[in-house]
């Protein structure tokens, strides 16, 4: 494989994206953007069996720029990891893709929206095969703005707008933070390629002090800020439920299986420097704490989305477990596989519910889903078999590799997950109730969906329930787990806590009238714990200081500017006024002209052409004259 | 060559007043044109190692050491494109049915900016940087919009004409009485010898002078009603061209001339240029009007640069990374990036507040569906201007960021909140205008027609092209 055959993996999204971009037939477009990614999908595979068997490659690209001694080069990076990243984001963006054809059929901007998704795979395929950690920031943005794009789809909705910005802004909050990782790494080490034969960033030591932290740590805790942002964990976990505003099939890919990982994925491909640093604790538990309050809200939420959309933060938490509990990223990276599968089969189900059901999104308002939408409901409970990591799905495989790590790491931090666990498995068996059981309680009557939607549905299904059980031991082996004893309590307590949960929600919500207030949804749980509202009396305030501070300091030197402008002209009124006008004008320059032609005048009054007065001054001056010579001489 | 391109757009304001009027604009158009072309050929017979290039130089006035010498090097290549390029679109920006003298204005506006850049002895430099002034004045008092502008027009002129005043009288300082050369590049290598050594107090005058022009706050006041009163095309001139003749002053006269001066304030430089970049994005935060908002942007933008400058001065020889390099190639870079992409958005928002006949942030919703078009090209260059990658802005930021928090990392680091809020400003400006509900009243705006498309093309085109091959450009100034 040549480095230009796996350039094509991100560029063929990408050309279709530029293609689909001025497009107006939605089904030319659609056309277009799946025979793209389904040749990047068979491109990943054929990477994936290279790097399955073979070791690990570097390819070098072009030089992005180069500045004095400093090169950036980008380059991709073909292992296990990322080979197996790039092949679930093509296979599952494949299912997704078929599904929106059916799902935006009815839209008039359906092109749009495949160059949209085109731009997203492009974005994320660049970001999983970077051996470049500028590249991957570069293509994190990118994937950033489809997220930012593709939520705010359906524009004239206020409330999608602003969901798109606010999920852009809260992630570009943590971006910061990878931003100054990155400059940091940078400015220590001179060069951003992760692998570079030994002289890549995670080859060798980062070393000195910044801030009077050792590099390393430094630089691990600022990439971990990115991926929280990225990957929703408390506290910048508030952007994700709310980005359930687009259409569900972005939910599904964008905001389950793929985007939302990639903060799980860069601490996996970065795993040596949170080693080096000793920050993989700070990762465990920030996880562990972000399912558990996840797992919380879950149980308040009544949209169905929102509901799956806490579920996805909450088993990110636990993907950020596995990372820091273990001494690979093989365990959280198994993790994300089968929820990438299990939860996209989820969302798709959702929205196949919801177009069943006229657009409803109220899991208050449905009921009955099974006896109308067999299909649907026989491949969501599938989806949410692994999601409850029922005995030998494949959510159960990945799940238990977590408590397994994290039941020798950490003791206190495995009985929050065991806790989360049963919390997952109540929540899901309340969604499953509300909107299978029972008759139906809407106003319309529910449809099943068209096959093109189904059948991407049955897809996901089988991987699901089987992947755990065919590929998991071989995909943590390759991923570079290591095998380790499975202790009898953490095996007792993955049952437990599935089919305890399960049950526990089933005596709660079978037979139950539906229409009645639910127990379990406590007013906290249903205001998301005040997160919100939190941060607008806190963050917002402070934003809002800064902001009003910038303008009183603006219009403070605005005024002094003012001032200054009237002093100077009130000065030059002064001297155009009192000292030009009085002073030089009317006494000086005027003043001196008056006495000359007041002399003049009196001057005149002698020139009055009368000889005989003129004979007279004469006489007078002669006499005058004789006097004084006369007054001189004696 | 250099003289016949910088006096080309001359010539065209001399024929215009000559010429009967409706052939003003086209005459202003042709000027610009062989401006732009002679660029475009220099630079394509340009060598990056080379040097000074396309040099001319004739002694003008020998007791005082003035020579006429202009020539192209790795500072000036890049930005003398983006002014010819700039100056052309600004002048087919404007409507026909103005009258010529606004045509003559913005040629000769367009004479003293190539000047000021390919200028390389104090003297003339000085002339072109005055020449470029004078028009704008008048076109903002004469041609601009609302009551405000004649206020606008004036504080604009007295703030850039204090500036001028105090670099004048560094520069007589500097050059001792003619005892120096006024040649900008005999004077840098007198200071690289170390025999040119001003005081603190020139420094501090030939930089106040640049900084106002830049301008960095406090010394800001005149820009944001400047840029709200002008026409959109000369607000595209004044944000694209303008502000950086005076970043471009700082390549070219204070990192080659003062640079211990430079060493010694660095940190203060930089200080300014944070409190710049924060004070520009959290006061756009609160404009309602949109050319304010993209005033205040622009403040925050071009103090980046700033930022580069100052990290210039505290570079220590012998780090991990190229500090003095990266931030050059920054700021250049940089420039670039933000005359299209601000000259781009100053045009966009000409157009929609002559459509709309409101240019309150408030006034519209849902643009989307009634302008497609614009709100495609809006997009992009809101997205480019708030450093996307892929885009100009980006890698501009990246080496400029790169290069300071090499030497100040804190500074910097408080710094990136700039680019947070620029993301919130201009995220802000896409949801009021672009999203919603269409109102009722006035929410009909035509959209773009394909000659708007086509003078936005080369913009969005090299927008693209710097984004995605920064290297290539960067190589004008890689040596």
């Amino acid at each position: 494989m040549s480095a230009s055959t796996l350039a094509l993996i991100p560029c063929l999204p990408l050309l279709a994206a530029l293609c689909t971009a001025g497009m107006r037939n939605g089904r030319r477009a659609a056309a277009v953007a799946i025979g793209a990614l389904a040749m990047s999908a068979l491109l990943a595979l054929w990477a994936l069996s290279q790097a399955w068997t073979g070791d690990a490659q570097v390819f070098p690209l072009a030089d992005w720029l180069s500045v004095g001694g400093t090169r950036i080069t980008f380059s991709l990076r073909l292992d296990a990891l990322s080979a197996l990243m790039a092949s679930m984001v093509t296979f599952v963006g494949l299912l997704i893709f078929i599904f929106s054809t059916g799902y935006m059929a009815h839209d008039p901007r359906c092109a749009r929206f495949f160059c949209y998704l085109s731009l997203f795979a492009a974005g994320m395929l660049g970001l999983v095969l970077s051996n470049n950690l500028l590249l991957l920031f570069m293509s994190w943005e990118i994937v950033g703005l489809a997220s930012y794009l593709l939520i705010g789809f359906w524009f004239h909705k206020p409330s999608a707008a602003a969901a798109g910005k606010k999920a852009f802004i809260v992630t570009r909050l943590g971006d910061l933070g990878l931003l100054l990782g990155l400059l940091v790494a940078f400015t220590q080490t001179g060069t951003l390629e992760l692998y570079a034969g030994g002289a890549g960033l995670l080859e060798k030591d980062p070393g000195t002090l910044v801030w009077g932290v050792g590099a390393a740590k430094l630089v691990s805790l600022l990439l971990f800020v990115g991926a929280a942002g990225k990957s929703g964990q408390v506290p910048l976990h508030v952007w994700l439920p709310d980005a359930m505003e687009g259409p569900t099939p972005v939910s599904a890919l964008i905001h389950a299986a793929t985007m939302v990982a990639a903060g799980v994925f860069l601490v996996a491909r970065t795993f040596p420097l949170f080693e080096a640093g000793g920050t993989l604790p700070l990762v465990a538990w920030t996880g562990g704490v972000t399912a558990l309050i996840a797992a919380l809200i879950a149980l308040g939420q009544f949209d169905i989305k929102r509901i799956l959309a806490y579920s996805t933060v909450s088993q990110l938490g636990l993907m950020m477990v596995g990372l820091g509990a273990a001494t690979t990223g093989a365990i959280g990276m198994y993790h994300l596989f089968t929820h990438a599968y299990f939860k996209a089969l989820l969302f798709l189900g959702a929205g196949s519910i919801s177009h069943g059901c006229h657009h409803e999104q109220d899991i208050r308002k449905m009921g009955g889903i099974a006896r109308a939408m067999p299909v649907t409901t026989a491949a969501y409970l599938c989806g949410a078999l692994a999601l409850v990591a029922f005995p030998y799905t494949s959510g159960y495989f990945s799940k238990d590799a977590v408590l397994v790590a994290v039941y020798g790491a950490d003791r206190p931090l495995f009985y929050l997950c065991a806790f989360s666990s049963l919390l997952t498995a109540l929540y899901v068996t309340r969604q499953c109730v509300y909107v299978f059981a029972g008759a139906h309680r809407g106003a319309h009557a529910p449809h099943e969906s068209p096959a093109v939607m189904t059948v991407p549905l049955v897809i996901l299904a089988v991987f699901a329930l089987g992947m755990g059980g065919l590929f998991g031991g071989a995909l943590q082996a390759k991923l570079g787990a290591i095998h380790a004893a499975h202790p009898f309590p953490v095996i007792a307590t993955s049952w437990a806590v599935a089919l305890g949960g399960m049950l526990l929600g089933w005596v709660i919500y079978s037979g139950r009238d539906l229409r009645a207030p639910d127990p379990l949804a406590l007013v906290p749980l249903q205001r998301k714990l005040w997160f919100d509202e939190l941060y607008a009396a806190t963050a917002g305030r402070l934003w809002s200081g800064l902001t009003a501070l910038a303008v009183l300091l603006q219009e403070m030197v605005a005024a002094l500017a003012e001032l200054v402008q009237e002093l100077a002209q009130a000065t030059g009124q002064f001297f155009s006024r009192s000292v030009d006008g009085r002073l030089i004008d009317q006494l000086a320059v005027d003043g001196l002209a008056r006495r000359f032609h007041e002399g003049g005048r009196a001057a005149v009054r002698f020139q009055s052409g009368f000889l005989p007065g003129y004979l007279r001054w004469v006489v007078l001056g002669t006499l005058l004259g004789g006097l004084f010579v006369h007054w001189l001489l004696t | 060559m250099i003289t016949v391109l910088t006096f080309a757009p001359a010539l065209a304001a001399l024929l215009i007043l000559l010429l009967p009027s409706h052939w003003a604009r086209r005459v202003a158009v042709v000027g610009a044109m062989v401006s732009l072309v002679i660029t475009c050929c220099l630079l394509s017979q340009f060598d990056p190692r080379g040097g000074l290039q396309f040099a001319e130089k004739v002694a003008w006035m020998p007791s005082l050491k003035v020579d006429y010498h202009v020539g192209l090097d790795g500072a000036n290549a890049l930005v003398l494109l983006l002014a010819t390029l700039l100056s052309l679109l600004a002048i087919l920006a404007s409507p026909g049915s103005l009258p010529r003298g606004y045509f003559a204005l913005i040629s000769l506006q367009a004479c003293g900016m190539f000047g000021a850049f390919t200028a390389l002895n104090f003297f003339h430099w000085f002339l072109f940087w005055e020449l470029a002034l004078v028009p704008a004045f008048f076109l903002i008092k004469l041609f601009g919009q609302g009551e405000d502008r004649h206020r606008a027009a004036l504080s604009f002129f007295l703030f850039t004409v204090l500036g001028s005043v105090a670099m004048l009288l560094g520069f007589l300082f500097l050059s001792g009485g003619g005892r120096e050369s006024f040649d900008f590049i005999e004077l840098a290598a007198r200071a690289r010898s170390g025999a040119l050594d001003p005081g603190g107090w020139v420094f501090a005058a030939v930089l106040a002078g640049l900084l106002v022009k830049v301008p960095l706050a406090p010394l800001h006041l005149w820009q944001a009603p400047a840029y709200a009163a002008a026409p959109a095309p000369v607000a595209m001139l004044l944000t694209g061209v303008m502000s950086k003749m005076g970043v471009y002053g700082l390549l070219r006269l204070i990192i080659p001339l003062f640079p211990r001066q430079l060493a010694a304030h660095g940190e203060t430089l930089m200080v300014l240029a944070l409190l710049t970049i924060l004070w520009g994005a959290f006061v756009a935060l609160r404009q309602t009007q949109l050319r304010r908002l993209l005033a205040f942007s622009s403040l925050n933008h071009v103090a980046y640069c700033v930022l580069a400058v100052g990290a210039v001065g505290l570079a220590i020889p012998g780090g991990v990374v190229d500090v003095p390099r990266l931030a050059t190639q920054g700021v250049i870079l940089q420039m670039f990036a933000h005359g299209l992409t601000a000259a781009g958005l100053f045009y966009l928002t000409g157009l929609i507040e002559q459509r709309a006949g409101r240019s309150g942030l408030a006034d519209f919703g849902g643009l989307s569906a009634a302008a497609p078009r614009l709100a495609a090209m809006f997009y992009i260059l809101a997205f480019a201007s708030l450093g996307l990658p892929f885009l100009a802005g980006f890698a501009a930021e990246f080496l400029i960021f790169g290069g300071a928090f090499a030497v100040a990392p804190t500074l910097t680091a408080v710094a990136t909140i700039g680019l947070l809020a620029t993301a919130v400003v201009l995220l802000t400006v896409l949801q009021r205008l672009f999203t919603g509900p269409t109102p009722a009243q006035g929410g009909s705006l035509p959209d773009l027609t394909g000659e708007e498309v086509l003078l936005l093309a080369p913009v969005l085109a090299l927008v693209l092209w710097a984004g995605l091959a920064p290297g290539h450009w960067l190589a004008f100034s890689a040596h």
